[in-house]
């Protein structure tokens, strides 16, 4: 086999939750098309040869062998041959990759607005102008044989609905959620209101072998994990925990994972909701649970970007670096959050929803982290802070961030670094915009 | 996921078990017609073998699309080459 590179670009959840949001703010048109025999499309630059099928052979020509043009699925650089065949299709078009987020392209001319998202074989078309959507499509079904599937209702697993006439727009994993609940045998099982006990601590399984007694626990979090990336910020914690004893888990943590399938089981109808509030605003919300981790006493920090309202992108992560006090913890927290805030930023100037230099707000709980992130005080308790973290420093002198307090009672985030009560937890995940209709 | 339903409808795993079992006659079809796609597509070439090369191997992979209740849509034969060496 002969072949240099086999990376081919598929879409991330945040930018396709981030299209979703500005579809609902701005009333756009979303439909969905699909390419049969879509590896058939790309082609070759290097040669390659298969054995001719049996049963199909040429007569007289047994000995001879093919010669590929078009690439075949099973072949690893296919993907690749394929994208690249329809990158060039859509650059041809007038069309800009986004430099955020390979698979999304975006076309503006005048008032008009194009994305496409791609992911493999389905196309997502987004438009504000119903006749450049004809236009589009009659242009790719003409390159390539294309399925229209018209108005998009489901991708990836996730249930797009729309209410036009309230300008909503709202992402469901019902049915996937319904499968991995009998999958599971979970089914008939009792709800429960929050998915993470806060009186149980988890601890490593300390008799070093798997003591799940047959329960697929990996397959379990592996599932529920899907869920949490798709459409569930409210799991974020909860599956960044378990998912830290992936290797012998034992009846503990078993328990922690069917205690969320009940949770499930009574938050079933939940849906991601995406508005069209004229506020227009881009938050990002950070938090850090200080030394939250029984074992090394290393903290949680959780970061959740809002946008109208409607979460597109969250995160709960435990830190490697011990911190030495909450306000140390926040600021590492900063760190990462302004990561994700200058990749969030550049993908929404790509898609022409924020303007150069424009500042990305973010919200804290912690004074002194904010003030760190303005002047390298307190000499004393910060000279520690290994140089990574001061990266923060360097983007909000730039301007590309910018830290505000908010009181902890309004931090959303904190929901992403440690177990809540019962009220607390319905009140944040509210703020999320997961309805319940 | 595999459900009880789709048990019962057998996935042949092979070319050999696909042309025996009691849908040959569906299977054999999904595959002409799988080779005249590929051949109006233009996907390849019959050429000798250039002395220093070898060529990749194949297989047909066999799948029963179902529709939303379950019920079978289609038999399909997908020729895939093996290229993971």
């Amino acid at each position: 086999m002969d072949y240099n590179e086999t990376f081919a670009p598929v879409t991330k959840f945040t930018s396709f939750r981030c299209i979703l949001a500005l579809v609902a703010l701005e009333d756009m048109e979303i439909h969905q098309m699909d390419m049969k025999t879509a590896f058939l499309n790309g082609e070759f630059l290097k040669k390659n040869y298969m054995e001719q099928p049996q049963g199909f052979m040429h007569q007289g020509g047994e000995h001879l062998v093919c010669k590929l043009h078009k690439s075949l699925y099973g072949l690893k650089q296919s993907p690749r041959a394929w994208n690249q065949k329809l990158d060039a299709f859509l650059k041809n078009i007038e069309f800009m990759k986004s430099e955020a987020d390979l698979s999304v392209y975006v076309a503006q001319v005048g008032d008009v607005k194009f994305f496409i998202v791609v992911y493999v074989d389905d196309l997502i078309l987004v438009c504000n102008d119903e006749n450049k959507l004809l236009q589009i499509k009659e242009e790719l079904s003409q390159k390539f044989e294309m399925k229209d599937l018209r108005e998009l209702h489901f991708f990836l697993g996730m249930e797009v609905e729309r209410n036009c006439d309230e300008r909503l727009l709202r992402i469901n994993q019902i049915k996937y959620l319904k499968e991995i609940l009998k999958r599971f045998r979970m089914e008939e099982c009792k709800p429960i209101g929050v998915p993470f006990d806060p009186k149980v601590k988890l601890q490593k399984n300390a008799n070093g072998n798997d003591e799940s007694k047959g329960f697929p626990y990996q397959q379990a979090v592996g599932s529920l994990m899907y869920d949490m990336l798709c459409t569930r910020p409210n799991l974020a914690y909860p599956i960044s925990v378990l998912s830290q004893h992936m290797v012998n888990p034992n009846m503990e943590h078993c328990m922690a994972v069917k205690r969320i399938f009940r949770y499930l089981q009574s938050t079933l109808q939940m849906k991601l909701q995406f508005d069209a509030t004229p506020s227009k605003e881009l938050l990002g919300y950070c938090d850090a649970d200080w030394g939250g981790d029984l074992e090394y006493k290393r903290s949680t920090i959780g970061f959740v970007f809002m946008i109208e309202g409607g979460a597109i992108s969250w995160s709960s992560k435990r830190q490697l670096i011990i911190a030495l006090s909450t306000m140390e913890a926040k600021y590492m927290a900063n760190t990462q959050v302004t990561k994700e805030a200058i990749w969030i930023t550049k993908l929404m100037m790509d898609l022409g929803y924020m303007e150069e230099n424009k500042v990305m707000v973010i919200r804290c709980n912690n004074q002194g982290a904010i003030s760190l992130t303005k002047n390298l005080t307190h000499h004393a308790r910060t000279k520690h802070i290994d140089v990574q973290h001061h990266f923060v420093r360097k983007r909000v002198e730039n301007g590309e961030v910018r830290f505000e307090y908010c009181p902890t009672e309004h931090m959303v985030a904190d929901v992403l670094t440690k177990a809540l009560s019962k009220e607390r937890h319905h009140k944040l995940i509210n703020m999320f915009k997961l309805e319940t209709s | 996921m595999k459900r009880a339903t789709v048990a019962v409808l057998e996935e042949p795993q092979n070319i050999k078990k696909a042309l025996t079992c009691e849908n040959s006659k569906e299977w054999e079809c999904a595959m002409q017609e799988e080779y005249d796609s590929l051949m109006t597509n233009n996907t390849w070439t019959l050429v000798p073998l250039p002395a220093d090369r070898k060529p990749i191997s194949y297989k047909w992979v066999f799948k029963i699309k179902q529709g939303a209740n379950g019920e079978v849509e289609r038999y399909k034969a997908r020729l895939v080459a093996r290229g993971f060496t």
